[in-house]
């Protein structure tokens, strides 16, 4: 339903644009109709950018994302315009997500009207049940953002990407930035909304927990590359690749006093003249061959 | 929570009071003023204030205080004039470039710090001494400068919004660059255009007037309070009231934007502070 093929994103930054980020590098994988991939990785490890590459919002440097088979940076206007109906994405941070000076109504109903899709009673009706299936009610449409909690803004944000019956959605950390109560919530309704919608899902996480949770498929990434994909009970069972292993050690063992590898402060290594495998300073399977290449994921 | 505020800045309330009688009696001039700020009475030159002529007669015997309120009229409108049409160059340009960024962004940035580096009062003189002194010039020589300040800080609270969650997301759900920008990116930068264009006022109002002293805008008899300074000026010592009013009348329609811009700037936003820097 949704492929990444090769999918890299390089920031210039500095005088002359002369430093180079690899934010992703030759990210690729497929998700298929109703299934849940979850990126898997520490913080700026590139996660952020893939998935804005996949919602259409950043160009990719090289590579391309295919969606039924088409190219979505290739779409017309007419066909992007479409594509933002199928597919929606939902941000780390719900408390910036909405105009500040809007009231939550005139945010959810939002979507219609660019769309044209309904209006009036229509675009009420339709918001009070999503707004119900969310478990808010109508006394949420008056507020402003600023009036209501972090879990129930990301309430009122799924209710919006699903108003327009999306088939395609892109969870970045939707959970992250809320209390651990709150959080397991949020990801039930969601998991609800999900199998309600037959919705596909790249869900991108750092916490193991959540993966655990919600994933059919998962790839780990690391610096930008992906370290390592497949099902998530052979992940978890099997891990292959060390990084993936230390991360799953971490989560089995909780001994305070072990380097946790998703806190490692090893530099992220954007220095162009880098050569070889990006995790081979915490590897315990470091090899010659580790300096010169870096490897590549096979299949 | 602007609410809570505002009753308790008493120098946006005095500014406001302040406006409101500038604008009143410009609306009500033909109402306000005892007499045609125009009529010559020779036999009554430069009478001292008090009597029928509140605040005296000018050189040819006009009612002072007449020409005064006429002139509010004059140099409010004027004022509005030039900066509207500053502030909508202005927020035209700089909202197009920092939305849009690449090659136009950066052309029209480098025109803008051109252009910033001229002393706003030098350029308009260079201007009107080239095209010669008329109404439409002096708008014109203000305008060639005005617009460049509005289309800088335009740009760089377009530049932050654009990054915002909140206009990528919608963005995400189909919303054109048109629809964004009139819906969400201007609508959120008013209140700073707000402030901007009231300090602006001030800043016209004293532009306007020095120009007319210079004798390069509003051109005699107008009743406008730089040109009747411009007459006035050679009573400077003989008959100070001549000059000392129309003086007064500038220093407090500049006074009343300043409180009023200031003012809006700490109750709209606190961020204002940090960027509209007068
Ligand atoms: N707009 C940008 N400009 C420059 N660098 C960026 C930008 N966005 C992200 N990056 C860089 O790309 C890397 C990956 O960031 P991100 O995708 O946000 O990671 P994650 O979501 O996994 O935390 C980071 O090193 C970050 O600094
Ligand atoms: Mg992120």
């Amino acid at each position: 339903m949704l492929e990444a093929v090769n999918l890299s994103k390089s920031f210039y930054y500095g005088l002359f644009q002369r430093n180079k980020n690899d934010a992703v590098k030759n990210v690729s994988f497929k998700i298929k109709k109703g299934e849940t991939l979850c990126l898997l990785g520490e913080s700026g490890c590139g996660k952020t950018t893939a998935g804005m590459m996949i919602a259409g919002l950043i160009k990719p440097t090289s590579g391309m994302v295919l969606y039924r088979k088409e190219n979505i940076f290739k779409y017309r206007p007419k066909e992007l315009k479409k594509f933002r109906t199928r597919l929606q994405i939902i941000f780390q941070d719900p408390d910036t997500v909405l105009n500040p000076r809007w009231i939550i109504e005139k945010s959810l109903s939002e979507p219609l009207r660019i769309h044209g899709l309904a209006n009036g009673k229509e675009s009420r009706d339709r918001i009070m049940e999503l707004i119900e299936t969310v478990g808010l009610s109508h006394e949420h449409l008056n507020r402003y953002p600023f009036e209501l909690s972090g879990g129930q803004l990301q309430r009122i944000i799924l209710a919006r990407a699903l108003l327009l019956k999306p088939d395609f959605i892109v969870a970045d950390e939707p959970t992250s930035s809320l209390d651990v109560s709150v959080q397991a919530q949020i990801l039930t309704i969601f998991k609800e909304l999900q199998k309600k919608f037959q919705l596909s899902c790249l869900f991108i996480t750092h916490d193991l927990h959540v993966a655990r949770c919600i994933a059919d498929r998962i790839a780990v990434m690391y610096k930008g590359t992906m370290l390592e994909e497949g099902n998530a009970e052979d992940i978890f069972s099997n891990p292959v690749h060390p990084y993936t292993r230390g991360l799953l050690d971490s989560l089995i063992i909780p001994d305070p006093e072990a380097v946790h590898p998703l806190d490692s402060n090893i530099p992220i290594t954007s220095d162009r003249n880098y050569t070889g495998c990006k995790y081979k300073e915490l590897c315990d399977y470091r090899e010659q061959i580790c300096e010169e290449k870096e490897p590549v994921l096979k299949k | 929570m602007s609410k809570k505020i505002f009753p308790k800045n008493r120098l946006l309330i005095f500014g406001l009071f302040l406006l409101t009688l500038l604008i009143m009696v410009s609306l009500l001039a033909s109402y306000v003023a005892p007499f045609d700020p125009n009529y010559v009475e020779v036999e009554n030159r430069l009478n001292r204030p008090g009597g029928k002529n509140i605040l005296g007669t000018d050189g040819y015997g006009r009612d002072i205080f007449s020409r005064i309120v006429f002139g509010a009229r004059f140099s409010l409108s004027l004022a509005v004039l030039v900066v509207l049409i500053n502030l909508c160059i202005g927020v035209f340009i700089g909202t197009a470039s920092g939305f849009f960024g690449g090659a136009v962004d950066e052309l029209t940035m480098r025109l803008v710090d051109i252009l910033l580096a001229f002393p706003n009062i030098i350029f308009a003189l260079l201007v009107i001494g080239i095209l010669g002194p008329s109404i439409p010039n002096l708008v014109f020589a203000l305008v060639a400068l005005g617009w460049t300040n509005y289309a800088r800080i335009t740009r760089g609270l377009v530049l932050s919004l654009k990054e915002q969650d909140f206009i990528i997301s919608i963005k995400a759900i189909g919303g054109g660059d048109f629809y964004i920008i009139t819906r969400h990116v201007i609508p959120s930068i008013i209140p700073f255009l707000v402030v901007l264009a009231t300090l602006n006022m001030g800043h016209m109002i004293m532009s306007i007037a020095a120009l007319s002293f210079l004798g390069l805008g509003v051109q005699i008899p107008t009743p406008e309070w730089g040109s009747m300074l411009s007459e006035g000026k050679q009573f400077i010592f003989t008959h100070p009231h001549v000059i000392i009013s129309p003086g007064l009348a500038i220093i407090i329609a500049v006074f009343a934007f300043n409180l009023l811009g200031d003012g809006l700037r700490d109750v709209l936003d606190p961020r204002t502070k940090e960027i509209i820097k007068t």
